[in-house]
């Protein structure tokens, strides 16, 4: 169950439109990025300290930006800790150098690069896939240890092609959509989908938008209706992206 | 002998090695993975490695960041850090009072290098990633380094796993105050789960973390700011000079240059 963050120590909020970070990729040298950030707004301590911090699931690397009286990076920044720019977010972070020196005094989170031809900042995709070098002889994998990401073998040749043949895409999207709903409705959800809520209710509301499917979502507590609506969901999910002709196709030699 | 990195086919021969050793008919050490073409290639420009006794992790961490540190993307290096797995083998696989070895999860030899749950865990890649974030202090971080190569503890597995707290100098030196004694080796009880216990500890920072950026306070103040719980591992020595405290493990590195 997601953590709710109750903010009790008038901790800011970093509006989206004041971050703007833009990553790079090179086939040579890790990824890199550049972050432009307008704190100017928020009456923030001009001494206090400006952090940005890339994460993807468990791997994390903190960049100092100086302070908001004078916002500038400090260190190179290059995400030397992630293999592939893929699913990588960002979080800005403002903490007090004054007593009580380390309190967070503004944030912004779960900022979504964007690359250096996009105008606009793209939505977060509800589902990031990422090479892994770590999957032995398993092709694909759901890793959960921050919000779902679909985690692809990197010794596929060209993987980001393969995830799109009609074979993975009918075989593997129908079985990560039923294991992040079963996740989720096995492990003590009300069933409740909250407004700008975390990857729980944005993933329920995404499978009540698929087509003939109801709005209400079974609690945790009933299981056999949480395996029949996770049943209906993958269903219609398949239905919508018409996945038997996906296989048919790769079947019958066309894909 | 010189440092290589495992091939492809030297990582699958590796696996089925390690895959063995939980079966009835357990394979003695493919020796020839070392320096076999086939199955290791060397890192150039050249490193040489010793066989070493490492009484500790702190002791593998220390001769592996000055072997090592400087050869690009290591971190990364699944290949080179599996074959340095292989090459201490024996040390880091001693075989029990039956004769059997129990090598545990795959991470502890090939490391995950996309999922630091388990990166930390790699037997060699974890204390050397340790060392080298905290390498002008490295005391600070004895919490995770003072225990037998081949097993980490409880410690390690609680704070190591996450990236945050693992370079997070106030952290590691808070985790030292507490579950460390004047010895060097972890105080009694800091294996457990109980109150006070690192698994506590990173419940209780994850909880700081929503209001604190734990990586501009002090050791000093984090360690004011902990619940009474963990009192029965405070001393009357924190938050003093213990980092500088002679660790007795340190000085006795035994190497072999033959290999």
């Amino acid at each position: 169950m997601a953590i709710r963050r109750l903010n009790y120590t008038g901790r800011k909020r970093i509006r989206r439109e004041d971050v703007c970070i833009t990553i790079f990729e090179s086939d040579d040298s890790p990824p890199r990025f550049e972050a432009r950030l307008n704190l100017g707004t928020y009456e923030l301590p001009h001494e206090a300290q400006v952090f940005v911090e890339a994460y993807r699931q468990t791997t994390w690397m903190r960049f100092r930006f100086g302070t908001v009286g004078n916002v500038q990076p400090e260190d190179p920044l290059l995400l030397t800790d992630f293999g592939s720019p893929e699913g990588v977010l960002f979080r800005v972070r403002v903490s007090s150098l004054e007593n009580p020196r380390g309190k967070l005094l503004a944030e912004a989170d779960r900022i979504h690069p964007r690359k250096p031809d996009e105008q606009e900042q793209s939505r977060i995709p509800l589902l990031s896939v990422v090479p892994s070098a770590d999957l032995g002889e398993e092709v694909f994998r759901v890793d959960f240890s921050d919000r779902p990401i679909l985690l692809v073998n990197a010794k596929i040749p060209d993987w980001k092609v393969a995830t799109r043949t009609p074979v993975f895409v009918s075989l593997v999207y129908p079985a990560v959509l039923r294991e992040i709903l079963a996740r989720i409705l096995h492990l003590g959800h009300p069933g409740e989908i909250e407004e700008d809520g975390d990857w729980h209710s944005q993933w329920l509301r995404f499978a009540t938008l698929l087509p003939g499917m109801s709005t209400d979502v079974p609690a945790s507590d009933n299981q056999e209706a949480a395996d029949r609506w996770i049943d209906e969901a993958v269903g219609a999910f398949c239905r919508q992206h018409k996945m038997m002709q996906h296989f048919a196709q790769y079947w019958n030699g066309e894909g | 002998m010189k440092l290589h990195r495992l091939t492809e086919k030297g990582l699958e021969a590796f696996n089925e090695f390690l895959d063995s050793l939980t079966t009835d008919s357990p394979r003695s050490f493919p020796a020839h993975l070392l320096t076999d073409p086939e199955m290791s290639v060397p890192v150039e420009p050249p490193v040489e490695i010793e066989t070493c006794i490492f009484a500790n992790r702190f002791e593998a961490g220390r001769y592996l960041y000055q072997r090592l540190n400087g050869i690009p993307n290591i971190d990364r290096d699944q290949g080179l850090w599996a074959w340095l797995s292989a090459f201490y083998f024996e040390q880091l696989c001693p075989r029990d009072h039956s004769g059997n070895r129990k090598p545990g999860e795959r991470a502890r030899w090939i490391p995950a290098i996309g999922d630091y749950r388990k990166y930390y865990r790699h037997l060699l890649a974890g204390p050397y990633r340790i060392y080298k974030a905290h390498c002008e202090k490295p005391e600070v971080a004895l919490a995770l380094l003072c225990s037998k190569l081949h097993s980490p503890g409880d410690i390690v597995e609680q704070l190591a796993s996450r990236q945050e707290l693992v370079t997070n100098e106030a952290v590691m030196q808070v985790a030292t105050w507490l579950y460390v004694g004047d010895d060097g080796r972890p105080k009694r009880g800091s294996g457990g789960r109980g109150p006070g216990s690192p698994r506590r500890l990173a419940d209780v920072l994850n909880q700081f973390e929503l209001t604190w950026d734990l990586y501009s306070m002090s050791a000093a103040d984090l360690l004011k700011m902990l619940p009474s719980e963990f009192d029965k591992f405070r001393s009357d020595k924190q938050p003093g000079n213990q980092a500088s405290t002679p660790f007795k493990g340190l000085s006795n590195l035994q190497c072999d240059s033959e290999g």
